[in-house]
């Protein structure tokens, strides 16, 4: 038990270092530096929520007649909807929901999936083979039409999408892990530690499923831009948040009737769907292109 | 190596076939098994008691799961995926015709998604870390990040709109459709339009779908910039290109005869792993265009809780993607044996 603690605090120091080259490298890139500002000012946004909005009322759903589908102006920033509410305000308050929801789903899926992942990689035989054909079951579908026909099936609200695209996501991490697994599984550490006599449940917990992280996180990182548009689709489809939840995939939806006359309905809850996606891809780009050996900096042309 | 290929394509083909088992398996416990009611989603909206009970017992859903599986499977083998609720049609033809449209959609965004891509991509790795790498790489990003439906209404609002360049949706003019009919041969009107030299629909159908394939390509478009440029760079780094390179040969010329040549295999797999995003994009890109294939068709059953018609939709092309995923592993082979190993 000692040799695997002294091991673990190694490998610990080891992490550590290689965070730190990590955070090196991102710091250095603009373009990872760009996408980290862009999510730390929606953070702050979502945080700030009813302090930062102008009209935290009309965000909240309130109708203000009066000032029906006006454009942009120095009191209205993005125009009002169809029911005079502040369109920014709404985007504001849609930052949260879109930043939870996706964190929601993607640490539910990684919750799910690593440690079938892990498991299937490391016992390999038949449980492994078991486990693998299941994910690949659900691999088969294409993204997001399998999480339309679950929700379509428990009926619209914003709690089945979210049910619907964390059932329908796992399989992702379980195959990335398995492949980890498979990879560390026969590595002198984890063989020392089964020679000592770890049993295989904490080999599995310590050992198998830190190898996993690194990978695991470059795939988060996008995953939450992919799943902030996962979640919208649902919404536009009518199968996720309902009215007046200010979500940003459901104003696009319902500004869907309005925008040929009023441009600015669907175009800033669009915006902002963008600019938060392009953040995660920016990030996670930037630390997937640190951590590849294969594109090691070497300029040739 | 041919046995190889050819082992490699049996085991293939017979792990495609368990997947396919496995996704029949899926849709019917989604359809059967978990709440819901299904029931009175299939007969539709305001459901009284005595047309749910019926449905129940029309559905087989009051028999035991294993009976109701064996049903839902015998059906299925046979091509019943029952009848629309919204349409009264069997819901296989209408899946065939609008999949036939979609189809039609998806491989005109992918030509433009392609072509653009691979330019983009060669070029950003021949220039890495430089401005145009950033304004590459910066480019592909934006066509990944993009919601397909909101990039749809941007296209429709500027060009269709504003510019009046473009339709506003439909595949063909109702003038053309009435004078010019095109007769449906293999269902895509591009090519159906052609064998009958109709050259009017033709032209017709390929400006409307340019807007909505445009909409579309973006995402295969920013995954095969960036699938290119990583390969490029791992290429250029190559003996043999440098030494290329090295003998003066043009630059132009080592980018794109001797390195991309490398670089094919793996645009194969971006064209594989964005063909199950453009099947989920062209439904969300096709309701705003109006576009009649799947989308458009699972837009509306959505809205009528037509159920049979959307798991029937679901069903039909998660089993059409497999077998797509199916022909790009046997190609991939085909071009790079080492796959086969």
């Amino acid at each position: 038990m000692m040799e695997s603690s002294a091991l673990t605090g190694s490998q610990k120091r080891q992490r550590f270092r290689d965070i730190r080259i990590i955070l090196r490298l991102l710091v250095g890139n603009p373009l990872s530096l760009a996408g980290l500002a862009i999510i730390t000012l929606f953070i702050l946004v979502a945080a700030g929520g009813p302090y930062v909005a102008p009209f935290p009322r009309e965000a909240e759903g309130a109708p203000d007649l009066p000032h029906q589908l006006l454009p942009p102006s120095s009191q209205y920033l993005f125009g009002t909807d169809e029911l005079g509410r502040d369109i920014f305000s709404r985007i504001i308050f849609g930052a949260r929901i879109s930043l939870l929801t996706s964190a929601i789903v993607v640490v539910s899926a990684i919750a799910l999936g690593l440690p079938l992942g892990a498991v299937a990689g490391y016992y390999g035989e038949k449980l492994g083979a078991v486990i693998m054909r299941i994910t690949d079951m659900f691999l088969a579908f294409p993204p997001l039409l399998l999480a339309l026909a679950v929700a379509a099936t428990l009926g619209g609200s914003m709690i089945n999408a979210l049910i619907a695209l964390i059932v329908t996501w796992w399989p992702w991490y379980t195959r990335l892990a398995y492949s980890q697994a498979l990879a560390t599984r026969n590595l002198p550490y984890v063989e020392a530690a089964r020679a000592i006599g770890v049993a295989d449940p904490t080999i599995v917990a310590r050992h198998i499923l830190p190898a996993t992280l690194a990978p695991i996180l470059v795939q988060a990182t996008l995953d939450l831009g992919s799943a902030i548009i996962a979640v919208a689709s649902l919404s536009f489809l009518g199968l996720g948040a309902q009215p007046p939840t200010p979500d940003w995939g459901l104003m696009v939806n319902t500004g869907k009737t309005y925008f040929l006359q009023h441009w600015w309905y669907a175009t800033f809850p669009g915006l902002a769907i963008l600019a938060l996606v392009v953040g995660f891809n920016l990030l996670g780009d930037a630390i997937r292109e640190s951590i590849d050996p294969k594109l090691s900096r070497r300029r040739l042309i | 190596m041919v046995k190889g290929l050819g082992q490699y394509v049996l085991r293939r083909v017979a792990h495609a076939i368990v997947v396919i088992l496995g996704v029949i398996l899926i849709t019917f416990i989604v359809s059967h098994v978990i709440p819901g009611n299904p029931a009175a989603l299939w007969v539709g909206a305001h459901p009284t008691a005595q047309q749910i009970q019926a449905a129940k017992e029309e559905l087989g859903l009051d028999k035991p799961l294993f009976v109701q599986f064996y049903i839902y499977i015998t059906n299925l083998l046979r091509g019943d995926l029952g009848v629309s609720i919204r349409t009264h049609n069997a819901v296989l033809s209408d899946v065939a015709v609008g999949l036939a449209a979609t189809l039609e959609l998806i491989i005109v965004a992918f030509i433009l998604a392609v072509s653009a891509g691979v330019l983009l991509g060669v070029y950003s790795a021949a220039h890495r870390d430089r401005l145009p790498d950033h304004f590459g790489r910066i480019v592909a990003i934006f066509g990944v990040s993009m919601a397909p439906f909101w990039l749809a209404m941007i296209l429709q609002l500027v060009f269709s709109q504003a510019l009046g360049l473009f339709p506003l949706g439909g595949r063909l003019t109702s003038t053309v459709s009435t004078v010019y009919p095109v007769k449906p041969i293999t269902g895509f009107n591009l090519i159906d339009s052609l064998i009958e030299g109709n050259f009017i629909a033709f032209g017709d159908t390929l400006w409307h779908v340019f807007l909505p394939a445009l909409a579309l390509a973006a995402y295969p478009f920013g995954l095969t910039v960036r699938m290119i440029r990583t390969m490029m760079i791992e290429v250029l780094q190559e003996n043999y290109t440098r030494s290329a390179l090295a003998w003066g040969l043009p630059t132009r010329m080592v980018l794109f005869k001797y390195a991309l040549k490398n670089a094919v295999s793996s645009t194969v797999i971006a064209l594989g792993m964005s063909f199950a995003y453009a099947l989920t994009g062209a439904f969300l890109d096709e309701i705003i265009f109006v576009w009649p294939g799947l989308g458009t068709y699972t837009a509306l059953s959505i809205l009528a809780l037509d159920y049979p018609a959307i798991m029937g939709t679901v069903i039909v092309v998660a089993i059409f993607y497999v077998s797509i995923n199916l022909l790009v592993d046997i190609f991939q082979a085909f071009l790079d044996p080492r796959v086969t190993l």
